[in-house]
């Protein structure tokens, strides 16, 4: 049996399923959707065993072959709290939910003490701890600040020449009253510091890196899935190649890595504690490898398809040769 | 011009008997047609610098051979690189893989045999089928259509196509609901329809031409073409009709093809899964262009849908189809000018090989086209 925790709407875990059930493998999903409604642990002297439904889903631990954590996570149904008293709410919500996290957490113990690809708790990996991560393998990554004070920032863009700003952890998105709202990767002007206050909420400022190209390369244990990305020709492109140009598509194309770079990647995941995740990267005019991000539950379609290189496939072969 | 020109991996050349053809597998509207010197220059020298390319050609043809780069630069599919990045930048590698055991069917349904479609659509999602094309020979009614809509909600089929001839108990409004009702309903087609039903829906497709269940299919025509990865590595291993496609004809037999005689049983008591492992049922799935007679000299073909059913010598499986209005010795199409079918191009001979007339084809692209010796 092969348990995988993921999202309703990831089409990508339904292209590695389909893999699965080629092969006759048993899979359970487990959606952020499903909430879990049942739950039944036992542990005396000699034995354990749980077993675990979100409606009509269920698995025994002990029958778990396989653990891929795609994305998403376990979420308890606590929904019939809303019943009580709005007084005690608050105190019995965050009561029953650290009961939750240690039920969760328990869970996540045992599955990962099977064979199993992806890391539960690093869903979301902490981007200065990559960074730091990466420039202690020896990888080159760039110059970046974080401050609340306009004097250092301004410090730091004369020095630097060129600048950009991003957010620090995640991208903000939300509708409002029928727009869009989003944050993206953009360019910063020297007058864009001056016309801040003194202090403010922290922020990031990155040399900016001229691109001969982008890469994004998939990682499945020890092995690169990589694809340049010729964002640097479209004007619309240049800083952040997620400004879509719809009518005239960037070129991706596949890209071998060289082997010292393979190999600092390698160091690098081993070192997050990561089997599996997208990084982006940046090849410089004078052909120089800048590290800048990984996203662990990342989308691999976008470098899959382009490069026709059946990473849903080989997913499923990692899972199903208990890899 | 820097040293280093390389073609995007996803920007592949494709070699006819007169012309060549780079497919742009990412932006196939930017697919564009050169000359067979191009692709010999592109393909046998690839990693080669302009400069060593030129001295190969001896300083004969440097013109031509700037003009040939600045060509694949100017239209971006090829990109100047440094040599040390020579080796960064793999082809794309020739492979098609489907999880699914079908990928597409074509379900008649009639009187006859509409009780079986509930167990056909489960069957199909058994086989992991992503789209089916029913064909409803009957009349049907919206409530037929709704019957569908909801089945199809529970199970693997993504894409669904639905044709009929029209009937009066239909109206454009119902269907219009019907199509936003259903996601996977993709696209409805209606033949026979009166004049005054027209419409601009892309989902909703009306024509007062009759579907004519018997003969309508087949036609290989450049409306037909599709430029892309799927069906660029599809067709150099597979039929680009028939792979993976299961059919059932009005009398519920069970076919790669609803118009081909050889049928490997009924669904009254076959299952689909049964039939596809009978032996010969997948012989078609691997015929591709390159191994049948003229589509194998033709630049379209790893963009053009083929026809086992209809071609052109039925003693022949790699015979071309019958219906194929291209001819690639002469690059016409039969409603351009100048045009001659292939059979005057060459003949077939005993063992049904294509045997092209070099001194005629030559003779015709000289008249047609001003080629010199």
């Amino acid at each position: 049996m092969i348990v995988i925790v993921s999202q309703e709407n990831d089409s990508s875990t339904n292209d590695v399923m389909d893999w699965l059930y080629a092969w006759n493998k048993k899979v359970v999903r487990i959606n952020e959707t499903d909430t879990i409604n049942s739950f039944s642990l036992q542990i005396d002297d000699n034995d354990l065993s749980l077993i675990f439904r979100c409606g009509n889903k269920e698995f025994k631990i002990s029958d778990v072959d396989y653990f891929w954590f795609r994305r998403g996570g376990f979420v308890f149904d606590v929904s019939f709290l809303t019943k009580i008293e709005p007084h005690f709410y608050t105190y019995l919500k965050e009561h029953l939910s650290d009961e939750c996290n240690t039920m969760k957490d328990f869970l996540v113990y045992l599955l990962n003490k099977k064979p199993s690809l992806g890391n539960y708790y690093q869903g979301n990996a902490n981007k200065l701890i990559s960074l730091y991560v990466a420039q202690k393998v020896g990888m080159e990554i760039p110059n970046t600040i974080i401050s609340s004070a306009k004097e250092d920032l301004l410090h730091f863009y004369k020095n630097q020449k060129s600048s950009i700003t991003k957010f620090i952890q995640d991208v903000l998105c939300f509708n409002y009253q029928g727009y869009r709202y989003y944050t993206n990767t953009s360019l910063v002007e020297k007058n864009d510091i001056k016309k801040m206050r003194g202090t403010f909420f922290p922020s990031l400022l990155q040399k900016e890196i001229h691109k001969r190209y982008e890469l994004r390369i998939f990682y499945l244990k020890g092995k690169c899935y990589s694809m340049a990305i010729f964002s640097q020709e479209d004007k619309q492109t240049v800083i952040d190649f997620r400004n879509y140009n719809d009518q005239i598509p960037n070129r991706y194309v596949p890209y071998k890595l060289p082997h010292n770079i393979e190999d600092k990647i390698d160091k690098f995941m081993h070192k997050m504690n990561l089997d599996t995740g997208s990084i982006d990267m940046i090849v410089t005019p004078d052909l120089k490898y800048i590290f800048l991000e990984v996203n662990p539950v990342g989308q691999y379609d976008m470098v899959s398809v382009p490069c026709n290189y059946y990473l849903h496939k080989k997913i499923a072969q990692t899972i199903s040769n208990n890899e | 011009m820097s040293n280093f020109v390389q073609m995007y991996a996803c920007c592949i050349p494709v070699k006819g008997y007169k012309r060549s053809l780079i497919y742009d597998l990412q932006r196939p509207q930017n697919s564009n047609f050169i000359p067979n010197d191009m692709y010999d220059i592109i393909v046998d020298f690839r990693n080669k610098s302009i400069e060593e390319i030129k001295r190969l050609y001896q300083y004969q043809y440097n013109e031509e051979i700037d003009s040939y780069f600045h060509f694949l630069l100017e239209n971006n599919f090829a990109f100047v690189l440094q040599k040390n990045e020579l080796n960064n930048f793999p082809p794309l590698e020739n492979i098609w893989e489907s999880p699914s055991e079908i990928t597409n069917s074509i379900i008649y349904v009639s009187k006859k045999n509409i009780k079986y479609l509930n167990l056909l659509l489960k069957q199909l999602s058994d086989l992991r089928c992503d789209a089916v094309q029913f064909c409803f020979t009957d009349n049907i009614t919206i409530e037929h259509i709704h019957i569908l809509g909801k089945q199809l909600e529970l199970l693997r089929i993504l894409s669904v196509e639905i044709l009929f001839n029209y009937n009066d108990l239909l109206n454009i409004s119902d269907m219009l609901s019907v199509i936003d009702k259903y996601p996977r309903i993709r696209r409805v087609g209606i033949g026979n329809c009166p004049q005054e039903f027209s419409c601009t829906d892309k989902r909703l497709y009306c024509t007062i031409n009759q579907i004519d269940w018997e003969n309508g299919c087949g036609n290989i025509s450049s409306q037909y073409f599709s430029i892309g990865m799927e069906m660029f590595f599809e067709s150099q291993h597979h039929n680009t009709c028939l792979n993976r496609k299961i059919c059932i004809d009005m009398n519920g037999n069970i076919k790669n093809c609803p118009f081909m005689k050889q049928s490997f049983g009924n669904i009254k008591n076959t299952t689909l899964k049964e039939a596809i492992v009978k032996q010969g049922f997948k012989d078609f799935w691997f015929i591709c262009k390159d191994n049948i007679e003229v589509c194998k000299n033709c630049e379209f073909r790893y963009m053009c849908t083929d026809c086992r059913c209809y071609i052109k010598q039925p003693a022949n499986i790699y015979s071309p189809p019958s219906k194929c209005t291209y001819n690639p010795y002469i690059t016409l199409w039969k409603h351009q000018k100048h045009y001659v079918p292939i059979e005057e191009c060459g003949y077939f001979d005993k063992s049904f090989r294509f045997v092209p007339d070099y001194e005629k084809i030559d003779m015709l692209n000289k008249t047609i086209w001003g080629d010199k010796e």
